[in-house]
């Protein structure tokens, strides 16, 4: 089988949301269970039908509470599928791994959630995040965690003008903003943002002021993939995968040779656009990993969107925002909605898809193009480990 | 598509060896990059060609020693590979897992892959104390499988020691045929059995896998492209998955099947054959209890048969059903499932010199070996028959 045969195979066809911002006397476990039963529900399938699940990356749970493994998840679920899997890390290949398993006829329905209790346990997110790397002396130079990588890349990219910093930056996190103004299950929905609460937010790590940064949050998330044809008996419209990529260029940050070689995000995208025989012109709408502000920009240049250099005109007049000609994180996304790493911008490209957005379904509502196709990224192993691209489209 | 259709469509065509036992001045990290780089080069293969590395779960490294990450482990070998992936904690679906890419095309050659520093490390300090169970006792993993063995002693399916010491003193002359394996220079008799300590009751030392500093992988593709490489191919005839997911103090040993029956079924239907047609097998051996139990869920005795089928050194050298003939995790080394899957494929490549099943050892040439893989508390298991290609 070829990558090509892949278009249009497989689709999303259940979205499983949780309580989500600061929910205290939960546990991860309790997310990812409502989350899985959720989306199970949301599909119109019983537990019965679900022969795969897919966590995202196991943190060590706070003490008190049990650990969120796989095994546990499926346990308290009821059910024995064939195929599970826990990434360790932050390799994002649960998409490749469900079609795998799909297709190879291991499973009929596979779930894929993500979960987490950071903020209501007092288990430090980032301190947990630490450990996935493979050199700690990074901490004998004051670099203790996830942001001040992601900083240091900016620092460099705006050094090159690669970047325009903050300039864009602001359209970002403001633009995100007010998508999450738009959505009521979003962390930030009841706090607007404008340009200069942007600038006078304090630094969290230089370049990176705090609305450059992404939540951190309680709650879950989770998604039914399965073959289109049989998301075809199934309750909602689809979101069928039109084209998907992995790519897994390196990790250490440190020995990252950026300018020699093209990022995950960009041989992701052409993966994905190659599959889905499209260009970027054909996108509607895209659904970011916005872990940092900075990010976006450096993935959108990476995806052809503008050029280096060209953010700051690029975003100009609100063109990421509701009515604009490109709108990105329609839900507010992982800096104003939640994070829940890729599952975030999938599943509200799905949910876009499907036409249940209410107030910020993009449409004559918000004053943008209805959409047809929209293009998703999920970014894992800090800014070069492993990254995914997907594009889906209405079914 | 079906799991049947993928019968005889992939196979296994280079193994990687890395040094095995006891070596302080390795780190986790260069086991894992040890055993990828002589998996491919085995294969035939260049980095170049191979574009999927999954890796097994990994146990936290001391302290000194980087985290073996799966993008460490690429980028330690100077690859980038389209799939990639690293299971937390125990579940088998690895090689499904790489099938599964082969089959969407994502990738053309996988690498799986389990490499550690227990020995050196802190192997058994590093495991489990989930929850509250060190609160009455059960303090890490050597503990899980002695309880379901108890339960199974009481409920008839086993009688214990009696029949664990064949699989365990079996193991050892395979090891002493294996110049590679731990155990290879000492030998094991019943009373060597017997006489060793009781460790968690009612498992001995030598009921228990050995611990082990090193590494071990595999190459995984295409039969089709296998053709093209350097030894013969293990072709890969059946495969089957179950995870009972199952918090270990509720596991009901009589009441449903276990993983290995389930996984057993997937397997031989796909592959269409039967029990009798399997010549050796290489079984997931973290203790000896596991081996007996998934012989009998495998169907090649009842419970309460073991001893009797045991007796008369059947799965020795010599013996009719020749099991973990490189001597297994109890006896040779132990790196997870890739135990005994790469020396199901030495042995069909006929690489296995003086414990080669055949003439040289008095036992049937292999042309069909059984193969398993436990995760966990039994949790999740997957099961493999290869075949000589």
């Amino acid at each position: 089988m070829n990558l090509k045969d892949l278009k249009d195979r497989y689709a999303i066809v259940g979205v499983g949301y949780t309580p989500q911002g600061r929910v205290p006397g939960r546990t991860t476990i309790s997310f990812h269970l409502e989350a899985c039963a959720n989306a199970i529900r949301d599909a119109g399938l019983r537990k019965e039908d679900i022969d795969g699940l897919i966590l995202y990356r196991y943190f060590p749970t706070p003490s008190g509470e049990f650990h969120a493994s796989a095994y546990q998840v499926a346990h308290r679920l009821g059910i024995t599928p064939n195929g599970l899997s826990q990434e360790a890390d932050c390799c994002r290949s649960h998409i490749f791994k469900a079609m795998g398993w799909l297709e190879m006829g291991l499973c009929k329905y596979v779930v894929i959630s993500y979960a987490d209790n950071p903020l209501s346990s007092g288990a430090d997110f980032l301190i947990r995040m630490n450990d996935i790397w493979s050199d700690m002396h990074h901490v004998m130079y004051g670099h203790f965690g996830a942001t001040s990588m992601f900083g240091m890349m900016a620092q460099r990219d705006v050094h090159t003008g690669r970047s325009c910093g903050p300039e864009a930056w602001k359209h970002i996190a403001v633009g995100l903003r007010k998508w999450a103004n738009l959505n009521p299950a979003a962390m930030m929905h009841e706090h607007t943002m404008t340009f200069d609460d942007y600038f006078n937010a304090r630094w969290v790590v230089e370049p990176f002021r705090l609305y450059d940064n992404c939540l951190i949050n309680d709650g879950g998330r989770a998604y039914v993939i399965t073959s289109l044809e049989r998301a075809r008996d199934l309750k909602h419209r689809p979101a069928v995968i039109m084209g998907h990529g992995l790519a897994n260029p390196s990790f250490d940050d440190a020995q990252l040779k950026r300018l020699e070689r093209p990022s995950g995000i960009k041989l992701s995208g052409e993966m994905a656009f190659n599959m889905a025989g499209i260009t970027i012109n054909d996108i509607d709408a895209c659904e970011p990993y916005d872990c940092f502000s900075w990010g976006v920009e450096s993935d959108l240049i990476d995806f052809g969107f503008f050029g280096p250099g060209e953010g700051a005109g690029w975003f100009q007049g609100g063109t990421t925002e509701p009515g604009g000609r490109m709108p990105i994180g329609t839900s507010g996304g992982l800096l104003s909605e939640a994070y829940y790493m890729g599952v975030t911008p999938l599943t509200e490209a799905v949910m876009q898809l499907m036409g249940r957005c209410g107030d910020r379904q993009l449409g004559p509502k918000t004053g943008n193009k209805e959409p047809e196709i929209i293009l998703c990224w999920d970014k894992g192993g800090l800014p070069h480990g492993s990254m995914s691209t997907t594009i889906l489209r209405k079914g | 598509m079906s799991l049947n259709d993928l019968r005889d469509k992939y196979s296994i065509v280079g193994v990687g060896y890395t040094p095995q036992g006891r070596l302080p001045d390795r780190t986790v990290m260069s086991f894992y990059a040890e055993a990828c780089a002589n998996a491919m080069a085995d294969a035939g293969l260049k980095k170049e060609d191979v574009d999927g590395i999954v890796l097994y779960h990994s146990f936290p490294p001391e302290p000194d020693q980087p985290e073996p990450t799966p993008y460490g482990v690429a980028q330690h070998l100077g690859m980038t590979p389209s799939g990639l992936s690293h299971e937390t904690y125990c579940t088998r679906n690895v090689l499904f897992t790489a099938i599964g890419w082969l089959e969407t095309g994502i990738c053309k050659n996988v690498i799986i892959v389990y490499a550690d520093n227990g020995r050196s490390g802190n192997f058994l300090g590093r495991t489990f104390g989930f929850h509250s169970q060190p609160a009455y006792g059960h303090l890490g993993l050597t503990a899980v499988f002695p309880l379901a063995a108890q339960r199974a002693i009481h409920e008839g399916i086993t009688n214990g020691p009696e029949t664990w010491k064949y699989i365990a003193v079996g193991a050892r002359k395979w090891a002493n045929l294996n110049p590679r394996a731990v155990m290879h220079k000492r030998t094991l008799d019943f009373n060597g059995y017997f006489n060793s300590q009781m460790l968690v009751e009612p498992f001995r030392l030598y009921d228990n896998a050995v611990i082990n500093d090193g590494g071990r992988a595999y190459v995984v593709t295409s039969t089709e492209r296998a053709r093209d490489l350097r030894h013969r191919p293990a072709i890969i005839m059946g495969l089957g998955m179950h995870n009972r997911a199952c918090d270990f103090q509720q596991l009901d040993c009589k009441g449903r099947p276990s993983g290995a029956r389930i996984a057993g079924k997937m397997a031989f239907d796909m592959a269409g054959i039967t029990v009798n047609d399997i010549d050796a097998c290489e079984l997931y051996d973290a203790t000896t209890y596991l081996v007996e139990t998934r012989l009998i869920d495998y169907g090649f005795f009842g419970p309460g048969e073991g001893e009797d089928w045991f007796k008369g050194g059947t799965i020795e050298p010599g013996g009719r059903m020749p099991i973990n003939t490189s001597g297994g995790m109890l006896s040779e080394a132990y790196f997870m499932g890739v135990t005994p899957l790469t020396e199901a494929v030495m042995q069909l490549m006929g690489r296995g010199e003086d414990r080669q099943l055949g003439p040289k050892t008095g036992t049937k040439e292999p042309e069909i070996i059984l193969c398993g893989d436990i995760g966990a508390a039994t949790e999740s298991e997957a099961t493999i028959i290869l075949r000589k290609g």
